[in-house]
C-alpha cells in the first residue's frame, strides 16, 4: 500500500482493483485459484481491514443478490451449497 | 357554528317542494280541465299530497324539477358560504395537526448543543451555526466504501439545493462528526474533508465530546477488533440529519435515499421555514 487509504486517491485505487477482482470471480463461477493475480493487487492497494471487509461483502451480496431473485430453487441450491457441504 | 349552517342548509332543501307547490299545479296538464274551485283544489291538494309522499313518480319529478329562480339563488349563497365555512374549517385543522407533528418531532429529542473542534482546529459550537442549515453525517476516516459514498451522495444533495435555493436564505452548511477520535485528530480530518467539497466541514473532538454529540443524536457507533496492524473498522448508524438555522432537528435521511430525494426534501423544508417566518 503506498498511498493513504484514507484519501481519495488511495481509496478509489483500492476500489478499482477490487471490482477486478470480483469482475474475475463473476467470470470463473467463484474459482479464486483462477483470479490469483487480481487479488494480489487488490491485496496490493487495499489495507488488511478493508480486504477483509469486503470479502465480506461480496459474500453478503451474493447471498442478497440469490434473495433477490425471488426464485426458489436458486435460493434452495444457494442455501443447500453454503450450509450442507 | 359549522351544525348551525348545516342545519340551515337542510331545512332549505325540506321547505322547497312545500312552496313551490302552487306553481306545479298551475302548469300540470291533468288539471287544466277541472274547475277550479276552492273544494276541488283542496282535494287536489290532498291528492298532490298524497301522491308527493312518492306514489307518483312523474309528479316526484316534476316537483324536483319546479325550482325557481329565487330558491337557486338562496340556495347557492348558502351552499356557497357553507362550503367557504367549511374549506376554512379544515384549514384550520390541517393548520392544528401540522403544529402537532411539529411538536411530536420535537419530542423525540434528536440533535442539541456541541462543542467540538473543527478541520483548522479551532473549537466550533452548535451555537456557531445558528442562522444557517446543517446537514450533518457521522462517520470515520478509515471507512471503506459506505462513508465516502454517503458523503458524497451529501456534498451533491448540498449543491443541487444551492441551485434552487432563493438567495439570502441561510445557508446549507454539510458537517463531517467523526466517530472514531481515537485516529480522527484534526490533521486526518482535515485532509480527509477536503477530497469531498471545500463546503464540508469536518468535526472532530476528545472521547467524551463526541460520544456527547453522538449521544445527542442518538447515533450508534462501536469500534470493532483491531487487527496486526492495529487497524480496525468502526461500525456505526447511517443517517444524515438536517437542522434548521434556529438549532432544531427538522428530518433525516437513511442510505436508501439518493442525492435527489435528499436535496428535494431539503428544498421544501427550507420553503416552510420561510414561509412560516413570513
Amino acid at each position: 500500500m503506498s498511498v493513504d487509504i484514507t484519501s481519495k486517491e488511495g481509496r478509489e485505487k483500492c476500489w478499482q482493483t477490487r471490482d477486478v477482482y470480483w469482475k474475475c470471480l463473476d467470470m470463473n463461477a467463484e474459482d479464486q485459484k483462477k483470479c490469483q493475480n487480481e487479488r494480489q493487487l487488490f491485496e496490493r492497494d487495499c489495507s488488511k481491514t478493508w480486504i477483509k471487509h469486503f470479502d465480506r461483502r461480496r459474500e453478503y451480496l451474493k447471498f442478497k443478490n440469490v434473495i433477490d431473485s425471488g426464485d426458489k430453487d436458486v435460493i434452495d441450491d444457494f442455501l443447500k451449497n453454503k450450509y450442507h457441504k | 357554528m359549522q351544525r348551525l349552517a348545516t342545519r340551515l342548509i337542510f331545512s332549505r332543501t325540506i321547505s322547497l317542494p312545500n312552496r313551490t307547490f302552487k306553481s306545479l299545479l298551475s302548469t300540470n296538464p291533468t288539471q287544466k280541465h277541472f274547475d277550479v274551485s276552492k273544494q276541488t283544489l283542496n282535494t287536489c291538494l290532498i291528492q298532490k299530497r298524497f301522491k308527493s309522499a312518492g306514489n307518483d313518480p312523474k309528479a316526484k319529478l316534476k316537483q324536483n324539477f319546479q325550482v325557481s329562480w329565487r330558491h337557486v339563488v338562496v340556495l347557492f349563497v348558502f351552499g356557497g358560504a357553507a362550503v367557504l365555512f367549511m374549506l376554512k374549517l379544515k384549514r384550520e385543522k390541517e393548520e392544528s395537526i401540522r403544529r402537532q407533528r411539529k411538536q411530536a418531532v420535537g419530542k423525540m429529542a434528536i440533535g442539541g448543543p456541541f462543542e467540538l473542534i473543527d478541520q483548522n482546529g479551532k473549537v466550533k459550537k452548535s451555537s456557531d451555526f445558528l442562522g444557517q442549515w446543517m446537514l450533518i453525517y457521522f462517520g470515520f476516516t478509515h471507512c471503506p466504501d459506505i462513508c465516502p459514498e454517503e458523503m458524497d451522495k451529501m456534498c451533491h444533495a448540498v449543491d443541487l439545493v444551492e441551485k434552487v435555493k432563493i438567495k439570502g436564505d441561510p445557508v446549507l452548511t454539510p458537517i463531517f462528526i467523526t466517530v472514531d477520535p481515537e485516529r480522527d485528530d484534526v490533521k486526518a480530518v482535515s485532509s480527509y474533508v477536503k477530497d469531498f467539497s471545500p463546503k464540508l466541514i469536518g468535526l472532530t473532538g476528545d472521547q467524551k465530546q463526541i460520544e456527547q454529540v453522538t449521544k445527542a443524536y442518538r447515533v450508534y457507533f462501536s469500534q470493532g477488533p483491531k487487527d496486526e496492524d492495529n487497524d480496525y473498522i468502526v461500525d456505526h448508524t447511517v443517517i444524515m440529519y438536517l437542522v434548521d438555522p434556529e438549532g432544531n432537528f427538522v428530518d433525516y435521511f437513511g442510505q436508501n435515499k439518493t442525492a435527489e430525494e435528499v436535496a428535494t426534501a431539503i428544498a421544501i423544508h427550507m420553503g416552510s421555514y420561510q414561509a412560516g417566518k413570513q
